[in-house]
């Protein structure tokens, strides 16, 4: 075999290898693309599911804010039942002094 | 992905190990050339003018060796690579057969259809590997 002969074998093993590596490489930037806009499309859903979260979310706390409202009011309403319960009861026994005292000591004496 | 039976298609189980013997087979068929039968076939002219039937047979069982460790090892990239260079040396191979139509009266029109067959057949390989299917 002469020396052209193994520089003409080799350039044409050297085109062959060149040309399946560059398919190879081809492939592998189309998966790549692919891949991209996979993720892309996955982070533009989860981008929407964010913003529905965050949307009732909003809303979560704007009924918390209400019923926080509510229950406080509750709890001062109790508190003011209460206190009026303390000023009757103490009002009560006040008058009973003040009846006794009136008609001249304990039981009407 | 590793490269093994439970993360390929059932045609790629029947076609990866069928592309290393088909190579292999051919490569020392072609290292050999039994009875010289190959140097005096008329549809190999052309290819004997690109290259030495020897070396089309040195690189079919170079690319055979590999996707054998590749199969053994279960690298699917290794595998992959030697696939995507076993395609274009059969279409390659499509060409100077087909050429040899020009050359020679004797040779048939259809003399390159195996190097096309085979690279088709190689393509849906790399694209079953590459979607990774399982």
């Amino acid at each position: 075999m002469d020396w052209l002969n193994a520089l003409q074998g080799t350039l044409a093993v050297a085109l062959v290898v060149t040309t399946g590596l560059l398919g190879l490489q081809q492939g592998t930037v189309r998966t790549l693309r692919e891949s991209n806009g996979d993720l892309r499309a996955r982070r533009e859903d989860q981008d929407k599911y964010v913003a529905e979260v965050e949307v009732k979310l909003s809303k979560c706390e704007a009924e918390n804010e209400v019923l926080r409202t509510v229950v406080t009011g509750e709890a001062h309403l109790e508190a003011l039942t209460h206190q009026l319960d303390e000023h009757h009861r103490e009002s009560m026994e006040a008058l009973v002094e003040i009846k006794d005292a009136i008609q001249g000591g304990p039981h009407g004496a | 992905m590793p490269l093994d039976r439970d993360h390929v298609t059932i045609a790629s189980r029947l076609m990866l190990p069928t592309y290393a013997a088909f190579c292999g087979v051919y490569g020392i068929v072609f290292i050999l050339d039994p009875q010289g039968r190959l140097g005096r076939a008329a549809s190999l002219e052309a290819a004997r003018w690109a290259m030495d039937l020897w070396i089309w047979g040195a690189l079919w069982l170079v690319l055979a060796a590999v996707m054998l460790a590749a199969l053994r090892t279960h690298t699917r990239d290794r595998y992959l690579a030697a696939l995507y260079i076993c395609r274009a040396s059969w279409w390659a191979w499509a060409v100077v057969c087909e050429a040899a139509v020009f050359f020679n009266d004797d040779v048939t029109f259809l003399a390159g259809s195996l190097g096309v067959f085979v690279g088709i057949a190689c393509t849906a390989s790399i694209r079953s590997l590459r979607t990774g299917e399982a």
